[in-house]
């Protein structure tokens, strides 16, 4: 039957080369005897329309030749979960080592900001070959495993004894892994080169509304360049604090230091924009424009200082709330002990 | 096909998969070829596809739970497949565990 025969070809343009011609003797074997027995029972050969809801009902050649191959995955549900962690923690340290890397190499260059774009741009793509070589190499081993299952090294046994002990800690209070540390330190780097480089490259911060900027009637007033390095020097000392905590391995006890710390030392700036001299977060850059522009600028002044009132009141409930919970837990504590 | 009806033709092909093998495998104590043996299966009531019948011996064989030989009948060439020793010890293991579920399920219900 020339229908068959037609299947049978477009099987075996699928099948695993090696068996091929024994396959399909066996397939068509069987498929002719049961042509055979439908058939007899016909008294008369398959038209063509029977024929082809025949082999229909058998699947597509291609379903039909994806049965006989070995393998049907690429990772199998043993290596997946493994294949998962790996490539997350693959993503996490690439892409810290990249940012540390791309901002000293930004820091050395003639345009620092086009050159964290630029880095920045590149990322995605390096993410992509990372997670193309693992996958690859993780498929390699799903079929090394599926060929030589005896052949390869055993799985390290796991022991109940190695879970980490429960934490039952408010999330604020929790230890942190080492993990978070790094992103922590990572992200700060990150975060006070984008600070220090924004007034020298405005572009990095408002885009082309940066061209703007000098057409504007305001100029920062005094106070803002005490604030803007009162932020970068708090940024580097968490920088520096957090260098500390890896080198010496004091993540998992710090997490109460460096809330209670860093929210106290926030205030420093803060208080400062607070306190500002007649609040004047703004001047005017020619007292010509005085003027057209005052009370629009007084109108900015006003707003911004109703703003730093609300941060700062936050903060100083946070702190409040914070050192509050940590009397109650001490509290109970000694009540558990008494 | 409706989300529940995807849920259950999931968990049918998982119940089906282990038990189709145990029925074929059950079945081979008698000699057969691929198309008798489907022929046999249905006469059971257990209907399979071809496209999983056939790839499904290659695998048990090459698992050496099945020996099989090419041998002419009625004019043709045909691959017979019979249980192997190993899987002659398979069957009656797997049997047990079958009888041991199906005991405990019929025990719950």
């Amino acid at each position: 039957m020339e229908l068959l025969d037609r299947y049978l070809e477009a099987v075996r343009k699928n099948l695993p080369w090696k068996r091929q011609d024994d396959i399909l003797a066996e397939l068509r074997a069987n498929l002719e005897a049961q042509l055979e027995d439908k058939e007899s029972a016909l008294g008369r050969p398959l038209t063509q329309e029977e024929a082809g809801a025949w082999l229909k009902q058998l699947g597509s050649p291609l379903q039909m030749a994806a049965r006989y191959q070995p393998q049907q995955y690429l990772i199998g549900p043993a290596l997946f979960p493994i294949y998962r962690q790996v490539m997350r923690t693959a993503f996490l340290w690439f892409t810290a080592i990249y940012v540390v890397v791309s901002v000293i190499q930004a820091a050395g260059s003639e345009r620092p900001g086009r050159a964290l774009l630029a880095a920045a741009g590149h990322l995605p793509w390096l993410l992509l070959g990372v997670a193309a070589w693992l996958t690859l190499g993780f498929a390699v081993t799903e079929f090394a495993v599926a060929r030589f299952p005896g052949k390869l090294p055993p799985q390290p046994e796991w022991s109940p004894s190695s879970l980490p002990p429960l934490d039952r800690r408010p999330s604020a209070l929790k230890a942190r892994t080492r993990t978070q540390t790094i992103a922590e330190l990572v992200f700060g780097i990150a975060g006070l080169a984008f600070w220090l480089l924004a007034p020298i490259w405005p572009h990095i911060l408002l885009g082309p509304g940066a061209a703007y900027l000098k057409q504007i009637p305001f100029a920062f007033a005094p106070v803002c360049r005490t604030f803007y390095w009162w932020v970068a020097a708090i940024s580097a000392l968490q920088i520096a604090w957090r260098t500390v905590e890896l080198a010496l391995r004091l993540w998992p006890r710090t997490a109460r230091i460096n809330l209670v710390a860093f929210a106290v030392l926030s205030l420093i700036p803060l208080s400062i924009m607070l306190l500002a001299p007649g609040h004047a977060y703004f001047t005017l850059r020619s007292t010509a424009n005085l003027a057209r522009y005052g009370s629009a600028l007084a109108s900015l002044n006003h707003g911004l200082y109703v703003v730093f009132c609300i941060v700062v009141a936050i903060k100083v409930l946070q702190i409040l709330c914070f050192g509050g919970r940590l009397a109650a837990n001490a509290a109970k504590r000694s009540l558990a002990r008494a | 096909m409706t989300l529940t009806e995807h849920l259950f033709e999931n968990l049918r092909l998982e119940l089906r998969r282990g038990c189709l093998a145990l029925a074929v495998l059950a079945q081979l104590r008698q000699e057969h070829y691929g198309y008798t043996l489907r022929k046999a299966l249905v006469e059971h009531g257990l209907e399979i596809d071809e496209s999983t019948l056939y790839p499904l011996l290659r695998r048990l064989e090459s698992q050496g739970l099945l020996v099989s030989e090419w041998r002419e009948e009625d004019k043709r060439r045909k691959r017979f497949y019979k249980l192997s020793g190993e899987g002659t010890g398979i069957l009656a293991q797997l049997l047990q565990e079958w009888q041991t579920i199906n005991a405990s399920i019929d025990h719950i219900l």
